[in-house]
């Protein structure tokens, strides 16, 4: 991915993104939790999106 | 942004909503990772400034970058305050109850702990793993539990409610939870859907055929619960709210669930959420099959606990809406909500309609509609006209109802007849 190394593995990546799951901190953001797991799954994925705010 | 339905190749600086949205999750990851219940989290994501992806940094590493600039984040008595009404349409409908009424602005509206609480989701029964709602919660597989057996249901899936699967698996028997919980004050929701017995079940009966005794933390919470009489009805679903719940001496929520006769107890689905103080949570629906969300982030469901009437989508600007996305699907006809909250207390009622079918030009220009509105034997609205009542066709409209109070069976049963059209 794009950007500094990151020394975090995929499964620490995953747990995190579980761990905001059980949470609930998405529970009433509905759009917020949308777009968190797609660039959670991005992440995992190992890509990014270039596009500047 | 595909998870906001925009092309790969949206542009975000045309794109306002993407933008905003990406600042708030920025700030909701910034808050719970630095300040909130993550804050002890060994890895911390964060959504760079000025960019569209997660980073991922190990905590201890001191390879986390500086925070970005934060505005504290709205708490929840601000967001009650901004949004003091709201409410359900009957030709375009969402509800919203709030419990005890009519404190428009709550002083104190979610305990100071209530950021660091988790909300625990339990499907009771179902041994093979969870699932994400419809409103994107994460429910888990069955756990927690002492004794009693799993099962699963043969019968066809319940159809009162949005989300069938939570009523899939039961957990039956006599049976315990233990639910780990952070000190803090919460609200305890359980789901059931009677099969067994009743009108068509295998076991014939109905109501007072089975009755059960709900226990928490040893105290008696419901003694009897015969979930034929409150939901009504066989295959029907229903749940019960219980307030000021909170975790024993030893750090748990024990649930007991205890067989009075002349069958096992049961339960399909526990969720425990960060709870107010004596006030039930506020329940906002939405008649339409995807969730939404207002202008100050609350979530609205999927309409459910609904019998009868039908459930339609609508394209039509609508004059006055506060919140465009809630006027996006109707449900007209005959039908009834039964809302299922806390016994002994009084609610408010608001719902939000718009004329969206009638007097607008075509084969329906000159026709109207009306209908009345009952609650508890009470008639709230007699052959009410929403065209008339709004001026037009498309415009929003609000009707607010105080005092209401729940049966004896826990529940505000909000009844919907048409009388013309």
């Amino acid at each position: 991915m794009g950007g500094a190394p990151n020394p975090v593995s995929g499964g620490e990546i995953q747990e995190a993104v579980d761990h905001l799951e059980r949470a609930g901190l998405f529970d009433r953001k509905p759009n917020q939790g949308r777009l968190f797991h797609h660039l959670a799954a991005r992440l995992l994925r190992g890509e990014t999106d270039a596009t500047k705010e | 942004m595909e998870a906001l339905g925009r092309p790969a190749t949206f542009d975000p600086k045309t794109d306002s909503i993407v933008r905003v949205e990406i600042r708030k999750l920025r700030m909701t990851l910034d808050e719970h990772f630095h300040r909130g219940a993550g804050k002890d989290q060994p890895i911390i994501l964060r959504v760079p400034k000025g960019e569209y992806r997660l980073e991922a940094f190990r905590r201890d590493s001191g390879t986390e970058p500086p925070q970005a600039a934060v505005r504290p984040a709205l708490s929840r008595t601000a967001l009650l305050i901004a949004l003091p009404v709201l409410a359900a349409i009957a030709a375009t409908l969402w509800i919203l109850f709030r419990a005890p009424e009519p404190q428009l602005e709550p002083v104190q509206a979610q305990p100071a702990t209530a950021a660091a609480l988790s909300s625990v989701r339990i499907l009771a029964g179902n041994l093979t793993g969870g699932f994400s709602d419809s409103a994107g919660r994460q429910w888990d597989s069955d756990r927690f539990f002492e004794g009693g057996l799993a099962a699963a249901q043969a019968e066809p899936a319940v159809t009162n409610v949005d989300d069938p699967r939570l009523y899939l698996f039961h957990r039956e028997g006599q049976f315990q939870y233990h639910i780990p919980l952070k000190p803090g004050l919460y609200e305890l929701r359980l789901y059931f859907a009677e099969f067994l017995y009743g009108q068509g079940g295998a076991a014939g009966g109905g109501e007072v055929s089975r009755l059960f005794r709900i226990t928490i933390n040893g105290e008696a919470a419901i003694d009897p619960l015969d979930v034929v009489a409150a939901a009504p009805g066989r295959g029907v679903a229903m749940r019960r709210v219980f307030l000021n719940v909170a975790p024993a001496a030893d750090g748990k929520l024990h649930l007991g669930f205890q067989m009075l006769r002349p069958d096992k107890a049961f339960v399909n689905a526990i969720e425990v959420v960060p709870g107010l103080k004596d006030r039930m949570l506020p329940i906002r629906m939405v008649a339409a099959p995807q969730p939404a969300t207002d202008m100050e982030g609350n979530l609205w469901e999927p309409d459910s606990f609904v019998i009868g009437g039908r459930r339609e989508a609508r394209s039509r600007t609508i004059d006055g809406a506060p919140v465009p996305s809630l006027f996006q699907s109707e449900r007209f006809g005959h039908f009834t909500y039964h809302l299922h909250v806390v016994p002994g207390r009084r609610y408010r009622l608001n719902l939000w309609m718009a004329e969206q079918y009638f007097g607008f030009p075509g084969p329906a220009a000159k026709r109207r509609r009306s209908f009345d509105l009952y609650v508890a034997g009470k008639t709230l609205l007699k052959e009410f006209d929403p065209l008339r009542e709004a001026g037009g066709p498309g415009r929003a409209l609000r009707r607010s109802f105080s005092g209401l109070r729940p049966d004896g069976l826990g529940a505000i049963r909000v009844q919907f007849v048409p009388s013309v059209n």
